[in-house]
């Protein structure tokens, strides 16, 4: 179908009636003010959402009302600033229906200018955005929950990405290390591993990052005291609902004094079993001393 | 320098390691008798091929030698005094890295356990 200009359409229409249909048909709720803030013209949707009329406008109780009481004096200082200015206007802030709820907007105008440069106008919409805001608010709380979450288990934690690249550790990891995001950030752990460790940690991790397959190791880290102790390391891919690996959660558990009881219970059953071998050679030379005094004999 | 005892791997010990005057730190005598030189003892010098057991009211001369055996894989040494004849088990020597200080563990055959320091 090919686009016909409004003015060669058969039936003659009028483009206020059209501009004004259009204005109470989209979502937001447009207004209109003069150079100095005083409203104009309200769509039929902010008379619906609000329940004020143009003619309430007038004065400071609509404002008042309306504006949740946390906004109102940011709102206040926003708009007088773009008015001030001729800047353009963008807040975000929560109106209250007619109903008695708040709802939050965000709220944009423009100035419309003269030919001489003066703003004639200022042309503004606000648009619901309640269930972003709302989506937004209780993914920074569980945002906020994770790093708490995060940051007190006794586990050193990391994230990377699909390539393997880690973008996020956890305090406790700083803490021990004594290193920072831009020194550890990518392949940057390296440089709290003992050298003879890296390659071969390097390649089995890179190959599980290629396969996306679990990975686990154990190999000492540097602490920011210049000692290393022995971690268990293990990371495993999230994927999305392709089943595509999207990120990598890691962890680092300190197995260093687990080692230390180890090695010192193998330690411990190698001296027992020297021990009876030292007795049993004691014995036998015993033996042979005293067989060696039986032929004398 | 690094004050950090490392363990000696005890198949491969120099008999040199074991040489020195050690303190006696720590002992367990098990069934060994309780005046026994070796139980009085406050230490051991282990000079060439003499040894010096040093004790609160008498010191002993004799003499000692590391010894080794396949079925061990660890030395003992064998200590010649004047009242006995006896051999011990290296369980375990430690050293700093620049063998200023060690530690050694000895096992002898009646039972007896020491702890020996150097210096």
């Amino acid at each position: 179908m090919s686009a016909s200009p409004i003015s060669s359409i058969s039936t003659p229409i009028s483009i206020e009636t059209e501009f004004q249909f259009l204005a109470d048909f989209i979502p937001q709720l447009v207004w209109i003010t003069d150079p100095a803030g005083s409203h104009l013209y309200f769509n039929q949707r902010w008379v619906d959402y609000t329940g004020y009329t143009l003619a309430d406008s007038v004065g400071p109780d609509m404002w008042n009302n309306l504006l949740h009481p946390d906004d109102r004096a940011r709102a206040r200082q926003i708009w007088g600033h773009s008015l001030a200015t001729g800047d353009d206007y963008e807040i975000e802030y929560r109106f209250k229906s007619k109903d008695g709820g708040y709802r939050w907007f965000l709220g944009q105008a423009s100035p419309r200018r003269a030919e001489d440069g003066t703003i004639a106008t200022w042309f503004g919409t606000c648009t619901d955005i309640h269930d972003q805001k709302l989506a937004a608010e209780q993914l920074q709380q569980r945002e906020q929950d994770f790093m708490t979450l995060a940051n007190a288990i006794p586990q050193l934690a990391w994230m990377a990405d699909a390539t393997g690249y880690i973008f996020w550790y956890n305090e406790r990891w700083y803490d021990y290390t004594g290193s920072s995001l831009e020194e550890m950030q990518g392949q940057g752990w390296q440089q709290v591993q003992d050298p003879s460790y890296v390659a071969g940690v390097t390649e089995r991790f890179t190959a599980a990052i290629k396969n996306g397959t679990p990975w686990q190791d154990l190999f000492p880290l540097r602490g920011k005291d210049g000692q290393y102790r022995w971690f268990l390391s293990r990371a495993l891919p999230v994927r999305d609902e392709s089943g595509e690996v999207v990120r990598w959660c890691g962890t680092n558990t300190d197995v260093t004094e687990e080692r230390q009881l180890q090695e010192q219970l193998i330690n411990s059953h190698n001296d027992l079993e020297a021990k009876i071998a030292f007795r049993n050679l004691e014995l036998e030379h015993e033996l042979k001393n005293l067989r060696e005094q039986l032929k004398k004999g | 320098m690094s004050d950090l005892l490392l363990d000696i791997n005890l198949q491969q010990v120099p008999d040199g390691y074991l040489a020195g005057a050690w303190r006696i730190a720590h002992r367990v005598l098990n069934r060994t008798s309780p005046d026994s030189s070796l139980a009085v003892a406050t230490a051991l010098v282990l000079d060439d091929q003499s040894l010096q057991l040093q004790a609160p009211t008498q010191n002993e001369v004799g003499s000692w030698a590391v010894q080794r055996d396949e079925l061990l894989n660890r030395p003992y040494l064998r200590l010649n005094l004047p009242a006995e004849e006896t051999r011990a088990l290296v369980t375990r020597l430690r050293r700093t890295s620049d063998g200023a200080r060690s530690q050694l563990n000895l096992y002898f055959s009646s039972g007896l356990e020491m702890q020996l320091d150097r210096p």
